[in-house]
C-alpha cells in the first residue's frame, strides 16, 4: 500500500499543470515571463522597424543568385557580368529544358554548383564570426561548379555535303568572395529591442523543471515492470552525514534547511532514476519523448508573435550592401559526338568582378582574361573590360551591360577585328516567391556577323535549396 | 510558411573532482541568429546571444542537479538550413555530446533544450 501511494505521489508531480509550469518559469525567470510593458512595446516597435527596413530591400537583392562560372564560360548565361553574391550550399541550373517544337526535351545545358564549406556542419560559427568576414570568408564563399552544354555544328565535306556534328562542352569553375562588403551584424545587435525579446523567448520556452518535476518524469518513463523495484530504491534514499553537515552550515533558517534537505533528497533520487534509464533503453526513450512533448507544449503558443520579425530578419540578412568583390576562374573542354577520346581543351578564363550596392542601385565592373582554342592548332587571347548597372525596386529589376573585348597578340596576317563589343539589356520580374521571369536582348561579341543579335527569355525557379533554373534558349 | 522545429537532448555530465569549478558555454552555430538561456534546476542563471562562459559552482554542489540550455534559433543563412545548438561543460565528461543539429527549410525556426544531469 505504501508503495502504491509513493507511485501516485510521484506521478502526481510528473504532470504539473501548464499554469503551474508557467508560474514556476515566470518566478524563476522574470526576464521572460514578466517582461515590463515598456519593454514589450519597445520590442513591438523594433519589429516594425525591421519590417520597414526589410520592405525597402528589393526582392532582387534578397534572393537572386548569379549563374555559375561553368555556365558563364560555356556561353549559356543570359548576362556576361555576374554580381557578387552569397553562395548556396548546392544549386542546380538547367537550360533549354522546355520547347523545341513546344515539347519537353532533355536539358542540353546543365550546371551544378556547390559551396563545399557549407556541406558540413559548423557548430562553432557564430553569427558575429560570420559577419566579420576576413580571410576565412574566402573559404566560406568558395564555390565549385561543373557544367555541360550541347550544340551542333554544320560543316561541308569535300563534295559539298552538309555534315552535322554534335558537340558537348564540359566546364569546371571556381569562384569566391574576395571582399565581403559591409559586415552585417545580427538583427538582434542592429535593432533595439530584438535582442531582449529573443533572450526572453529563449528563457520562457525553457522547460525549467524543478528537480522533483524531472524526477517525476523520469519515474514515469521507467517501464511498468520495474517501477515497483525502482520505487523501493527511491524510498530508501537518505541524506548522508556529509550532506547534512553542508545543509546545516549553509542554511541558518529552519525553513531553508528543510528546503535544502528536500532538494538533497531529490538529487539523490535523481541518481537512482538516471541509473535505471541509462541501463534500459525503453525508459530512456520514453523520458526523452516526454521532455520533447513538454517542450512542444511550452513553445507552441509563444513563437507566433515573433515569427514576423524573424522572417524579416532573414530577408535583411540575405541582402548585402557596400563594396563586394568576387573572383573566379573556369576551364572548358569540347567532346565532338560526346566521345571522350576525341576531347580537347577549349578555353580557360579568369575574372574579377566588383560591385557597389545601395538600397536600389548596383554598379558592377568586370575584368576578365580568356584563352580560347577555336581549333586544335589555334589559340586566341582576349581581354574583357565591362560594366553593368542594375536598378532594383520591389519585385522588378532592370539592367544594362556593356563589355568591350580585345583580341590580344593577334598575328599581322590575321584579318580579324581586334576589338568587339557586347551590349545587353535585361528585365527581371518576380512572379511569386522564388520564381523569376527574365527577358534579355542585345548584341553579342560576333561583330557585324549575322546572328550577333540575341534575345533570351528565362524562368528561374527557387525551391529553397537547391534552386532550379529553367531558361529557354533564344 | 516557416515551421518550428522542437527538440530535446538529454546528456549526463560526469564531474572529475568534487572541488572542480564547473563552467558551461552555449553556442548557436552555423552563423544563425538566435538566443540561449541557462537554467540550473528551475533557477534562471544566464541568457545571451553570443557564446559566454557561465560559472555554475563546484562539482560537489552540482551533483544531482539539472542544467538546461535552451535556445531559439532562426535560419537566416542563405548558404545552409542547419540549426545547431551546442552546450559545453568543463571540466568533466559529457555523454552523449550535448549538441542538437537539425536541418529545416529556409526561414524555419528551432527551439531546443539540452538537459544535462550532473553525476
Amino acid at each position: 500500500m505504501r508503495m502504491t501511494i509513493a507511485v501516485v505521489a510521484v506521478l502526481g508531480a510528473a504532470a504539473p499543470s501548464a499554469r503551474a509550469q508557467e508560474a514556476a518559469v515566470a518566478g524563476a525567470a522574470p526576464a521572460a515571463g514578466a517582461a515590463p510593458a515598456g519593454a514589450a512595446a519597445e520590442a513591438d516597435q523594433a519589429a516594425g522597424e525591421v519590417a520597414a527596413e526589410a520592405e525597402e530591400v528589393p526582392e532582387f537583392d534578397k534572393l537572386h543568385t548569379p549563374d555559375s562560372p561553368a555556365f558563364v564560360i560555356l556561353g549559356v548565361s543570359p548576362t556576361e557580368i555576374q554580381r557578387p553574391t552569397t553562395p548556396r550550399e548546392v544549386s542546380l541550373s538547367l537550360s533549354t529544358f522546355l520547347t523545341e517544337g513546344d515539347s519537353l526535351t532533355i536539358p542540353k545545358n546543365l550546371a551544378l554548383e556547390i559551396a563545399p564549406w557549407w556541406l558540413w556542419s559548423h557548430p562553432d560559427l557564430t553569427i558575429d564570426d560570420y559577419g566579420r568576414g576576413g580571410v576565412s570568408s574566402l573559404w566560406r564563399r568558395l564555390t565549385l561548379s561543373v557544367g555541360t552544354a550541347t550544340d551542333s555544328v554544320t560543316t561541308t565535306d569535300a563534295g559539298g555535303m552538309a555534315i552535322e556534328t554534335s558537340t558537348t562542352d564540359l566546364a569546371v569553375g571556381v569562384r569566391t568572395g574576395l571582399h565581403d562588403g559591409v559586415s552585417r551584424s545580427s538583427c538582434a545587435a542592429r535593432v533595439k529591442g530584438v535582442d531582449q525579446k529573443l533572450r526572453a523567448l529563449a528563457t520562457s520556452t525553457a522547460l525549467a523543471l524543478t528537480r522533483a518535476q524531472d524526477n517525476a518524469l523520469m519515474f514515469a518513463s521507467v517501464a511498468a515492470a520495474r517501477q515497483a523495484e525502482v520505487a523501493q530504491k527511491l524510498d530508501e534514499v537518505k541524506i548522508d552525514a556529509e550532506d547534512e553537515a553542508d545543509i546545516v552550515r549553509d542554511n541558518r533558517e529552519p525553513e531553508k534547511r528543510e528546503a535544502a534537505r528536500a532538494l538533497a533528497i531529490e538529487k539523490k533520487k535523481s541518481a537512482v532514476l538516471l541509473a535505471d534509464l541509462v541501463e534500459h533503453d525503453d525508459g530512456n526513450v520514453a523520458y526523452q519523448a516526454a521532455l520533447t512533448r513538454l517542450k512542444q507544449e511550452r513553445v507552441r503558443p509563444q513563437l507566433e508573435a515573433l515569427e514576423a520579425v524573424f522572417a524579416e530578419c532573414a530577408e535583411l540578412e540575405a541582402a548585402r550592401r557596400g563594396f563586394l568583390v568576387d573572383g573566379g576562374a573556369a576551364w572548358a573542354w569540347r567532346f565532338p559526338e560526346a566521345s571522350a577520346s576525341d576531347g580537347r581543351f577549349l578555353a580557360w578564363s579568369a575574372w574579377a568582378s566588383a560591385s557597389y550596392q545601395t538600397s536600389w542601385l548596383s554598379a558592377v565592373g568586370l575584368v576578365r582574361s580568356q584563352n580560347q582554342k577555336p581549333t586544335a592548332n589555334a589559340t586566341d587571347n582576349y581581354l574583357d573590360l565591362g560594366g553593368r548597372a542594375i536598378v532594383a525596386r520591389k519585385k522588378i529589376a532592370a539592367s544594362a551591360e556593356l563589355v568591350s573585348r580585345w583580341l590580344v597578340g593577334k598575328d599581322d596576317m590575321d584579318d580579324r577585328d581586334s576589338w568587339y563589343w557586347h551590349l545587353a539589356f535585361a528585365a527581371d520580374y518576380m512572379v511569386r516567391d522564388g520564381t523569376w521571369v527574365t527577358v534579355s536582348f542585345g548584341k553579342d561579341f560576333a561583330g557585324s556577323e549575322a546572328g550577333s543579335l540575341f534575345s533570351t527569355a528565362n524562368l528561374k525557379w527557387g525551391f529553397g535549396e537547391p534552386s532550379v533554373k529553367l531558361p529557354a534558349s533564344p | 510558411m516557416p515551421k518550428t522545429i522542437s527538440a530535446v537532448r538529454v546528456a549526463i555530465h560526469k564531474v572529475a573532482s568534487d572541488d572542480d569549478k564547473i563552467v558551461a558555454r552555449a553556442t548557436i552555430g552555423e552563423g544563425q541568429e538566435g538566443a540561449w538561456s541557462m537554467h540550473l534546476d528551475d533557477k534562471f542563471i544566464k541568457g545571451g546571444t553570443a557564446p559566454e562562459d557561465v560559472k555554475l559552482g563546484t562539482a560537489r554542489k552540482l551533483r544531482g542537479s539539472l542544467l538546461e540550455v535552451s535556445a531559439v534559433i532562426k535560419d537566416v543563412r542563405k548558404e545552409t538550413d542547419r540549426l545547431t545548438l551546442t552546450a559545453r561543460v568543463t571540466p568533466g565528461e559529457t555523454k552523449p555530446k550535448a549538441k542538437i543539429s537539425q536541418s529545416g527549410d529556409p526561414g524555419d525556426n528551432a527551439t531546443y533544450s539540452i538537459v544535462i544531469h550532473f553525476v
